[in-house]
């Protein structure tokens, strides 16, 4: 069911390819900035990722004013004020976030609080409390999978409550993202997978949930083929630039499709496991996908056999009558992870990722059944519904 | 300058808005005071939590809160003054509440057409959509609920009629004068 209003937003400049790095002293002067700050993480800079930033700065008048490499994977909304200090003190004028999804959203928050001023950056949390554009800032994502690089929403944990903040708004989307094949070239086998299958996750979720329209539709067709014609050959062949290129173009597309249609059922479960028993997002996204499609399927959602085209490829899909595809993609899906099983140990069930109880599933479906992704699944989801699928998920 | 076309088509529009954002507030009340369902939703409710519907801009609205005995109080159009709604849902437009309120479209179909904005609390959104789905499956007409739900659900006649005559009971009760809950 497509809708016949929608709304579609993304005015994200972005640079990809090879040597697109050496692209970002010229955006930055675009914005008269000339002083940027750097924030990302150990990972990437023991991954010696920083030095190809370097390099790109080289021969060009701007320098790198400093780098914070010192984000945790869980950010806080302490550490937002800490960087923002940082830039501060140090008279920056941009941002440049090189990372993943913690890095992203915690420079999203810095955003806020540098351009907008003030120590406490819950005090623009919620919808729309932005009301006017923010400092320059890019985004380098060093993983293929979360789709930050083009959502306009930070999620960071304020743990001195306790809880987890939310802003949603237009200017916290970044002016540039660059997907450089350098910076996703020594993803651990592990994360390639699981992000990839969250890019994944983000596409189908958003060409089969309610929010779905022609332009989200587009973007996440193309991205589930790449996704599905790149992934394994990555997996074999980790220093594949061009292969880890388009899986970085996968994501972003995926982030474009579902950013702009919203996501569904698999990231209600996903949120809540994931809070519950602290297992990756990716992998999370890995096990509930074919549970959660087959639990839609089951009760009536109409078109996810259209996926089997770009998922299996023309030959497939013409050779599946139309009555047998969904069922298709669902296959497909399941022998997905277990090529990525068999290739980095990706936990395919909740019993295999060695740290979830069943004792856990009531508060995991309470979770779920309070998850707001829920509202744009295509199928209702009560209590009942919830646990039946993590009991077929475990 | 604005002209207001057809201003009597508008007039009796938004008077039903009103009316009918009025009529969801009231049933809750009502339904919180006696229906296991609702009851259970609002246990993970916080105590003084004030929920929010209107239609933009300041066409119709209601706000109900939770009080000390675990029951919605009607506040009317706004919360009191100096308390702020947890949870806001707001349409953008009386045309677009109309398509809502007519069955037209449903809650998620608004919402996924982005006629819709919720602010505040996601979770407790979450739950208050729960209990509003629940109330219409007792006060609106079969045909009508099952446009506004995804889901109908397997519900008796009897059970039906029974805890609608006790919304309207209760909302008897509540409309006598002089009684305020
Ligand atoms: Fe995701």
């Amino acid at each position: 069911m497509s809708t016949p209003c929608y709304e579609f937003f993304c005015p994200v400049k972005i640079i990809a390819g090879v040597k697109s790095l050496e692209h970002i002293p010229h955006e930055l002067a675009n914005f008269s900035a000339f002083r940027p700050l750097v924030i990302t993480d150990q990972g990437v800079k023991n991954a010696g990722l920083i030095q190809h930033i370097d390099d790109a700065f080289n021969s060009s008048d701007i320098n790198i004013v400093d780098i914070f490499d010192d984000v945790p994977p869980d950010s806080s909304t302490l550490l937002v004020t800490q960087i923002a200090d940082l830039y501060r003190k140090l008279d920056c004028d941009s941002i440049i976030a090189i990372g993943g999804g913690s890095v992203i959203d915690t420079s999203k928050g810095v955003n806020i609080l540098v351009s907008e001023g003030g120590d406490d950056v819950t005090a623009y949390s919620g919808v729309d409390s932005l009301k006017k554009p923010l400092k320059p800032f890019f985004v380098i994502p060093t993983t293929a999978g979360t789709g930050s690089e083009v959502t306009s929403v930070a999620v960071i944990a304020d743990t001195v409550k306790n809880t987890k903040v939310v802003f949603t708004c237009s200017f916290l989307l970044p002016n540039v993202a660059i997907l450089d094949p350098r910076m996703t070239k020594t993803l651990p086998p592990k994360i390639t997978a699981a992000t990839a299958m969250d890019a994944l996750t983000h596409a189908i979720e958003a060409f089969t949930c309610m929010g779905k329209n022609p332009l989200s539709d587009s973007y996440a067709t193309a991205a589930i083929s790449k996704i599905s014609q790149n992934i394994i050959n990555v997996m074999d062949n980790p220093s594949d630039e061009m292969g880890r290129l388009e899986l970085a173009q996968a994501s972003t597309m995926a982030g474009i499709a579902f950013s702009n249609s919203m996501v569904g059922l698999i990231h209600a479960l996903g949120h809540s496991l994931g809070a519950t028993c602290h297992i990756p997002h990716g992998v999370c996204m890995n096990i509930f996908l074919p549970h959660a499609l087959d639990y839609n399927l089951r009760h009536g959602e109409s078109i996810l056999g259209e996926i089997l085209l770009p998922l299996a490829g023309a030959e497939a899909y013409a050779n599946t009558p139309s009555n047998q595809r969904p069922q298709a993609v669902i296959d497909y899906i399941h022998k997905l992870k277990d090529k990525l099983h068999t290739r980095c140990q990706l936990p395919r069930s909740l019993k295999e990722t060695g740290r979830v109880e069943q004792a856990q599933f009531a508060k995991i479906v309470e979770l779920t059944v309070d998850d707001a992704a829920l509202i744009l699944n295509p199928i209702e989801v009560d209590r009942e519904d919830a646990m039946a699928i993590l009991k077929r998920a475990w | 300058m604005k002209k207001e076309t057809n201003t009597l088509k508008t007039k009796l529009r938004d008077g039903y808005l009103n009316t009918m954002l009025g009529v969801i507030a009231r049933t809750l009340c009502a339904m919180s005071k006696f229906d296991a369902t609702l009851q259970k939703e609002l246990e993970g409710v916080p105590e003084n939590f004030i929920l929010q519907m209107k239609v933009l801009p300041n066409v119709a609205s209601m706000s109900v809160q939770k009080n000390s005995k675990g029951q919605l109080d009607y506040l009317g159009k706004e919360p009191n003054k100096g308390q702020k709604a947890n949870v806001v849902i707001a349409i953008k437009h009386p045309e677009l509440a109309f398509l809502v309120f007519s069955f037209q479209e449903n809650n998620a179909q608004a919402f996924a057409r982005n006629r819709t904005i919720i602010e505040g609390d996601l979770s407790m959104a979450m739950r208050m959509i729960r209990c509003i789905s629940h109330l219409e499956v007792y006060i609106l007409p079969k045909a009508a609920a099952k446009k506004a739900l995804k889901r109908y659900p397997a519900i008796s006649f009897l059970e039906k009629t029974r805890t609608a005559a006790k919304i309207y009971g209760h909302l008897t009760l509540d409309l006598l004068p002089g009684k305020t809950t």
